[in-house]
């Protein structure tokens, strides 16, 4: 098992200039192990937090930021949930600050890996 | 007048348990805000084990900036409570970067070993690759930086790195030591607008301070390394020491010194010297930066150079010292378990285990 602290809201951060490097709502800010004793303030509403079955190395990878061949920040996070397949009574338990619990597998049908549309962004 | 803003990080009981989720939550514009945004960490015993933190996207100015520091700030000596480590960053990365334009790094602590061959690790970016044009205010002040004792990779590992062209930083009263492995550099200057070192100390290095590119003054600075210097450096750099000949940048050059210590075995930098080739220039009014203290906090009297303004005078014995401290109705200083004569200094500062407080007249018992 896991938890994992992913951003509830986006940055405050309203410089567009910056949009690449600022935190947008459902990006995967930490991943700790299971029973992890989170912060006063990591909590709505500014943090959701969820518990992910399976082991803590299997989802380790997901909270990194995206970055190109030359490091270059292409987008703050790489990885973040698809707040639109969120349903209505998961988002209700998220919005209420209590820890929503899924499988492993469903935590991975949320995740999108935002590289591709980030890089293909720049490229425009 | 700007608002501080203090958040804690710490293990339990704090605001954030790690840097990255408060620097997540406090991301945004702190000039519209009127915010000055400290993170101060705590509580973490034996560290906090977190690697590929960014300081980014944030706006900032010179009024307006981030802060990331302990709550109890350090002795001026390694110590593992409140460290940042990470024990195998892996190939091109880091503990912790900053790519903001005014930010502070306040007295911390960074440990980083690597276990495999890819170049170019480094415990600390103060400043990254990523700040924007338009200036900038970077420091880092009273830090730490060392490489993990039993780290066995060959890939070249930095301790605080300046790896960006608009980046104008201030590396003041740090220590960055035993970067050994591959081409180890303790401060690596790989381009910048410009650097200011300032009274740094760097031992036990492969390199210790590296200058690529950018303009890099270094003054009051004590390297005790394989090769002190490894650069081209400003010309106005000044008063600076090493351990081997002919390496110094700049004027009032001292090469070939040999300098001692406290306890370099135990990590702990501060100076058991006296030598002349020890005494710097003042910076108290540096046109640059100026500061007057060392890592200690303590007032600079004697502009030593590297960390520490200490030692500045030569032993004196127990008694003498204890006739210094207390008096009529003040507490006094009741002595030491034996040994200690000849080693205690004025300006150093001795922390009790234990304190015994007497009413006069009545002498220790046991104690």
């Amino acid at each position: 098992m896991a938890e994992i602290l992913v951003l509830a809201r986006d940055s405050q951060q309203p410089n567009g200039a910056l949009r690449h490097k600022s935190y947008r709502r459902g990006d995967i800010v930490t991943i700790q192990d299971d029973g992890h004793a989170w912060g006063r303030m990591e909590g709505t509403p500014t943090f959701y937090k969820l518990r992910v079955s399976g082991p803590k190395a299997a989802i380790a990878v997901y909270d990194q930021n995206a970055r190109d061949d030359a490091l270059v920040t292409l987008r703050r996070r790489r990885f973040g949930l698809d707040m639109s397949q969120i349903t209505l009574a998961e988002l209700a338990q998220l919005d209420a600050g209590e820890t929503l619990a899924m499988s492993d597998v469903r935590f991975r049908a949320l995740v999108i890996d935002h590289v591709p549309t980030a890089r293909a962004r720049r490229d425009d | 007048m700007p608002t501080t803003v203090t958040s804690t990080i710490a293990p339990s009981g704090g605001d954030y348990t790690t840097i990255t989720a408060w620097e997540a939550a406090k991301q945004g514009d702190l000039v519209s805000a009127d915010q000055i945004q400290v993170g101060q960490l705590s509580g973490f015993t034996s560290g906090l084990n977190e690697r590929l933190i960014d300081i980014d996207g944030s706006t900032t100015d010179a009024t307006r900036y981030i802060e990331l520091k302990l709550a109890t700030p350090h002795a001026g000596v390694w110590q593992d409570a409140n460290m940042i480590y990470y024990d195998d960053v892996g190939g091109s990365n880091y503990i912790l970067k900053n790519n903001d334009q005014y930010v502070r790094l306040t007295g911390l602590l960074f440990r980083m070993g690597y276990g495999g061959a890819t170049n170019g690790e480094s415990a600390c970016l103060v400043a990254g690759d990523g700040i924007a044009a338009g200036g900038s205010d970077i420091r880092a002040i009273g830090c730490i930086a060392k490489k993990l004792s039993t780290s066995a990779g060959s890939g070249s590992l930095y301790g605080l790195t300046v790896t960006d062209v608009h980046a104008t930083v201030a590396i003041v009263n740090c220590l960055s030591y035993d970067w050994t492995q591959g081409s180890g550099i303790g401060i690596y200057i790989i381009t910048a607008a410009t650097a200011s070192l300032y009274n740094n100390t760097t031992a036990a290095n492969d390199v210790g301070v590296q200058r690529d590119a950018g303009t890099v003054v270094v003054k009051n600075h004590l390297a005790q390394d394989t090769d002190g210097y490894n650069g081209t450096f400003s010309a106005s750099s000044d008063n600076n020491l090493s351990e081997i000949a002919a390496d110094c940048p700049g004027t009032n050059a001292d090469d070939s010194i040999t300098v001692t210590f406290a306890n370099e075995g135990s990590d702990d930098y501060h100076l058991n010297d006296t030598q002349a080739a020890l005494t710097g220039a003042d910076l108290s009014a540096d046109g640059t930066f100026a500061f007057s203290t060392d890592i200690d906090g303590d007032t600079r009297t004697a502009w030593r150079k590297g960390i520490d303004d200490g030692a500045s005078a030569a032993a004196q014995p127990i008694g003498a010292l204890a006739g210094q401290i207390g008096g009529a109705g003040l507490p006094r200083l009741a002595g030491f378990r034996g040994g200690l004569a000849g080693f205690v200094k004025v300006g150093n500062i001795y922390r009790p285990k234990r304190w015994l407080w007497l009413p006069p007249g009545l002498a220790p018992q046991g104690a």
